[in-house]
């Protein structure tokens, strides 16, 4: 009797698919043991990730922020009483505020002080006539309020009449540093020295600046009715 | 060929239509699923018996990419080990549990282990006795059916136990498979 031979071809399939998946599963345990052990000893899971630098201020207010409303505002109708609001200036009159900026960076570098933003209307132009004072402050303080207290302590020795209430004990902080000092038109627009160089403390560290400003005296009457604007910043880069 | 019209013969008929294609294809894939999920288990388990070896079965996804969930991981204890490699130990931050990390540093007594998916290295130190062994061997997926078991993941358990089933039935419908004979129907053919 003869039977139907199964095709060798078919034959071939058949035995050869269980070699086949041998091999693949060999090489699959292969590739996956390499991958997952062998190439990757000593020198896998490097990372780079940049160093930060974060500057905030908080705009005489105690509240830290990277944008803080301006400290010297022309709101009002009429305040010669109190020196923070800049409307209705005359000659001659003066104003003291303190922010205390905060770094929390993790890598040590300068902070830098620069005026922008110069807004020299409504005509006519003051800001050749508004003389502004910048001095940096150091401080110990450890935290946000006590670096603003600082602040405030300060500004009460230099000028009482300004000092806010929260202002306990006037206090001048040792090793102060002018940053900028001259009418508001002439101040950098470049970031200068501060005297401050951060040491990369990423819980914060402070610095005090006490900013002054005087619209000059023996002024004539083209200025009435003139305005000026300025905005202050604090930047800080390190690395090339 | 009269043994083409024996009925006797019918499971060694001839190639007839889709149907007939159908099973022979199916039979072939049935062999192959059989094989990989026999082989793996067996390669993700014999390694085991070896002195100093042993087998695990990563539940978490803290060496992804490179080691995932249900991948069997299979290691070998060593007298010494280096930075950036990937060892199996007792985690002393999961009492009773053994974790598979990549060793960030070991010095001395200190042995500092990191996931690779983690952003940082583990909280609590290791000591050196603590490492069970170094990843040698990676078995992809095989643990799998182990996990939702444990996870009570019934769906794709059951339907990697169909799929097994399948894969046997799919072999044993070959169209051209040679029928197991008792010895006495052999003899007997021997006979004719």
């Amino acid at each position: 009797m003869s039977i139907h031979h199964r095709s060798r071809s078919r034959n071939v399939l058949r035995a050869g698919v269980i070699p086949a998946a041998l091999l693949m599963l060999g090489v699959m345990v292969w590739q996956g043991s390499t991958a997952a052990f062998t190439a990757t000893t000593g020198n896998t899971g490097n990372t780079w990730s940049a160093a930060s630098l974060t500057l905030t201020n908080d705009g005489d207010v105690g509240t830290f922020q990277a944008g803080t409303t301006a400290i010297f505002a022309t709101g009002g109708t009429s305040n010669i009483s109190v020196p923070q609001k800049t409307n209705f200036l005359i000659p001659g009159q003066t104003g003291t505020k303190c922010i205390t900026v905060k770094a929390t960076g993790n890598v040590p570098g300068p902070v830098l002080f620069n005026v922008s933003n110069l807004v020299t209307t409504p005509a006519p132009d003051l800001t050749g006539s508004l003389t502004v004072n910048v001095q940096y402050g150091p401080t110990a303080a450890a935290s946000d309020a006590a670096a603003h207290l600082a602040c405030d302590n300060w500004i009460k020795s230099v000028a009482p009449l300004s000092a806010p209430a929260s202002a306990t004990t006037p206090a001048t902080p040792t090793g102060v540093v002018a940053v900028a000092s001259g009418v508001l038109s002439g101040l950098s627009t470049t970031g200068v020295s501060t005297g401050w160089t951060t040491a990369g403390t990423a819980t914060g560290e402070w610095g005090l600046f006490l900013i002054q400003w005087t619209l000059n005296s023996g002024l004539g009457n083209t200025l009435q009715g003139g305005g000026a604007g300025a905005a202050f910043n604090w930047s800080q880069t390190v690395g090339t | 060929m009269d043994g083409e019209d024996d009925p006797d013969e019918g499971a060694s008929s001839p190639p007839t239509g889709f149907l007939w294609w159908l099973r022979f294809v199916g039979s072939v894939l049935g062999r192959f699923w059989l094989t990989l999920v026999i082989g793996g288990t067996l390669i993700a388990t014999l390694p085991a018996a070896l002195p100093g070896w042993s087998a695990y079965v990563v539940k978490s996804g803290s060496m992804e990419p490179k080691i995932m969930i249900g991948d069997v991981v299979i290691v070998q204890r060593r007298s010494d080990y280096t930075d950036g490699q990937v060892v199996t130990f007792h985690n002393p931050a999961l009492e009773g549990a053994l974790t598979t990390h990549r060793l960030v540093s070991i010095h001395g007594d200190s042995v500092t282990t990191k996931g690779d998916a983690n952003v940082s290295d583990d909280p609590r130190t290791s000591v050196p006795s603590d490492i069970v062994g170094l990843g040698r061997i990676k078995v992809g997926w095989i643990g799998l059916p182990m996990i939702w078991l444990q996870q009570h993941h019934w769906v794709p358990f059951l339907l990697f136990w169909l799929s097994v089933a399948g894969a046997v039935a799919a072999w044993r419908s070959d169209p051209e498979l040679i029928p197991h004979q008792p010895r006495h129907a052999r003899a007997r053919t021997a006979r004719v």
